[in-house]
C-alpha cells in the first residue's frame, strides 16, 4: 500500500444556525430564538495516498466546500479526526489578505505569510510570482491602482507559486484575460498533476474531474455516496442529477 | 505550550501585517503620520485649556500629567474597541486559511503600540522642555508598561470571543469606556479629588487608573510606585490572559461559522 497523506476518519461538522445575540434585540424581546444545529458532514472516513488526485463532486449544500476547509484546518470537525501525516497544505483561495493601498510586492509577502510561509520562502519565490504575474513595474504601486484582470493575475500567481504538499482546489482557477487564462489553467494542471502533491478538487464540472482525477468521491448531504474510480462515480452522480431534474 | 508554539509561528506575520497596517493608514490620510501626533496632543491641549486655565488645577506639570493619562488611556480604550470587532473585520482571512485568532489581537496592538511610543517620545520632548528633574525611578516605566500590556491583551481576549457572538457589543463598550474615562483620572487626580479613603481605593481598585498614577509617579515625580500592587496587578494580568487564551482556543472553531 501507498503511503498515506490524508486520513480522515469519522469526522463531523456541525454548523450552529444562531441568529447573533444583540443586546438590543434582547432587551426588547423581540426574539428568543436558540441555536439551531445542522449536520454538513456527517461522520465521513476516507483515505488519499500521497500523490493521488480526488475528486469530490455533489450538488450545492452537500458539505463538499465544508469538507475541504476542515481539511485545510480553517476550523476542525466537531468530532473525528483529519490526520496530513506533517504535510504541508494550502486551500487555494485568491488574494488572502490582500490590503488595496499596499504595492503588489508587499501583499506578496502578506498573502504568502497567512498561507504559512517564511519570509525567507517568499523571498526566494518572489521573482517567479511577479514574472507569472506579467505586471512589470506595476508590482511596486498600489494595488488599488490594478485592473480587476492585472489583479487576479498577481492573487493568482501568488496561490499557484506558493506550493505546499497537499493542494485544496474548490473549482479549477483560471483568470485574466484570454492568453492568461490559457496559462493559468496549465500551471494548474501541472501543479496538480505533479506527482509528489497529494490534491483534492471540488468541481461541478464532471469533464474536469474525469481529465485530471484518480478517484472521484460523490458527496450528497454530508456523506460519501461512493468513492472509486471516476468514471463510474460520476457515470452514477449524472445519472442522479439527471433523475431529480426530471 | 499551544499560545506560545504560535506566537513564534506567526510573530514575524504578526510584526509584517502591523507595519502595513501602519503603512496602509499612512497612504490612506492627508496628513500621514501627523495624525498619531495631532490627535493625543489636540486632545492634551483641550484639556490644559479646559483645566489648567480655566478651572486653575494646582497639578504640578499638568500638561505632562494630561499627556501621560491620554496615552495610556487610548492605548487602553483602542485594544478594547478593536478587538470587539476583530474577528469581523477579518472575517475574509479566517474564513479562508487558519490564524490563531489572538495573533490577530498582537497584530492591532503592535499597531497601537508603535502609535503610542510616539507619544512616549513626545512625554520625552516635554519633560525636557518643562525641566522636569527626571531621576533613577524612572526605570519602573519597564515593568510598569510590561504589566500595562498583558493588561491590555488579558481584557482584549474576552471582548475579542464575545464580540463574535454579540453583535452590537461595540456600542455597549463605547458607552462603558466613556464612563471609565471619567473615571480613571486622566485630566484630574483621583486620589485628591474623593474624600479618602474612596480616593484611595478608586486609584488602585481600576487598574488602569493605578498604572497611569503608577507611570506618573516614575516619571514626573521620581518617586517608587507601589510595587505590590504592580506584581498583583501582573498576576491578575496573567491570570486573566490564561483564562481568555483557554476560551478562546476552546472557542475559535466556532467563529468561523459564526460569522
Amino acid at each position: 500500500m501507498k503511503e498515506v497523506a490524508i486520513d480522515v476518519r469519522d469526522v463531523k461538522i456541525i454548523y450552529k444556525l444562531m441568529k447573533n445575540f444583540s443586546i438590543q434585540r434582547n432587551l426588547l424581546r423581540r426574539d428568543g430564538e436558540k441555536a439551531e444545529e445542522f449536520e454538513a458532514v456527517k461522520g465521513m472516513s476516507f483515505q488519499v495516498e500521497k500523490g493521488e488526485i480526488l475528486g469530490i463532486v455533489g450538488r450545492n449544500g452537500s458539505g463538499k466546500s465544508t469538507l475541504l476547509r476542515a481539511i485545510a484546518g480553517v476550523f476542525s470537525p466537531n468530532s473525528g479526526t483529519i490526520d496530513l501525516k506533517g504535510n504541508s497544505v494550502s486551500l487555494l483561495s485568491l488574494g488572502v489578505g490582500f490590503k488595496d493601498t499596499l504595492t503588489g510586492r508587499r501583499n506578496i509577502y502578506l498573502s504568502g505569510m497567512l498561507l504559512g510561509f517564511s519570509e525567507r520562502e517568499i523571498r526566494e519565490k518572489e521573482q517567479e510570482i511577479i514574472d507569472f504575474a506579467e505586471l512589470g513595474e506595476f508590482i511596486d504601486r498600489p494595488v488599488k491602482t490594478y485592473s480587476s484582470g492585472m489583479y487576479s493575475k498577481l492573487a493568482f500567481s501568488i496561490t499557484c507559486n506558493l506550493e505546499t504538499d497537499i493542494m485544496l482546489v474548490d473549482e479549477v482557477l483560471s483568470v485574466g484575460d484570454e492568453g492568461f487564462q490559457m496559462k493559468s489553467l496549465a500551471k494548474m494542471e501541472s501543479l496538480i498533476q505533479d506527482k509528489d502533491r497529494t490534491v483534492i478538487i471540488v468541481s461541478h464540472s464532471i469533464e474536469t474531474l474525469e481529465d485530471l482525477c484518480d478517484r472521484v468521491m460523490w458527496m450528497n448531504d454530508g456523506i460519501a455516496v461512493e468513492i472509486g474510480e471516476p468514471e463510474k462515480v460520476l457515470k452514477k452522480y449524472q445519472e442522479y442529477m439527471t433523475l431529480r431534474t426530471e | 505550550m499551544r499560545f506560545f508554539r504560535e506566537v513564534r509561528k506567526y510573530w514575524k506575520f504578526a510584526v509584517y501585517a502591523a507595519k502595513s497596517d501602519l503603512q496602509e493608514e499612512v497612504a490612506n490620510s492627508y496628513l500621514n503620520w501627523l495624525w498619531w501626533i495631532l490627535e493625543p496632543t489636540s486632545s492634551m491641549l483641550i484639556f490644559v485649556l479646559i483645566f489648567g486655565v480655566v478651572f486653575q488645577t494646582d497639578e504640578m506639570y499638568f500638561p505632562i500629567f494630561v499627556f501621560i493619562g491620554i496615552t495610556a488611556w487610548d492605548y487602553f480604550s483602542r485594544c478594547i474597541l478593536s478587538s470587539v470587532d476583530l474577528i469581523r473585520n477579518n472575517q475574509h482571512i479566517i474564513s479562508r486559511v487558519y490564524i490563531p485568532k489572538y495573533i490577530l489581537l498582537i497584530q492591532r496592538m503592535l499597531v497601537l503600540a508603535f502609535k503610542m511610543l510616539i507619544c512616549w517620545g513626545i512625554v520625552a520632548v516635554m519633560l525636557f522642555v518643562y525641566k522636569v528633574p527626571v531621576g533613577i525611578n524612572l526605570i519602573y516605566m519597564i515593568p510598569n508598561l510590561i504589566v500595562f500590556f498583558f493588561f491590555c491583551f488579558a481584557c482584549s481576549l474576552y471582548f475579542v470571543h464575545f464580540g463574535v457572538y454579540v453583535t452590537d457589543l461595540s456600542r455597549l463598550i463605547a458607552i462603558v469606556l466613556n464612563l471609565m474615562f471619567y473615571m480613571t483620572g486622566i485630566f484630574y487626580n483621583i486620589q485628591k479629588s474623593f474624600p479618602e479613603p474612596y480616593g484611595y481605593l478608586l486609584q488602585r481598585a481600576n487598574p488602569v487608573a493605578h498604572l497611569i498614577f503608577c507611570m506618573r509617579k516614575s516619571l514626573i515625580y521620581n518617586e517608587v510606585p507601589s510595587r505590590i500592587m504592580l506584581g498583583v496587578w501582573f498576576v491578575i494580568s496573567i491570570l486573566l490572559a490564561v483564562g481568555g487564551i483557554r476560551l478562546i482556543n476552546k472557542n475559535e472553531n466556532n467563529y468561523v461559522k459564526m460569522i
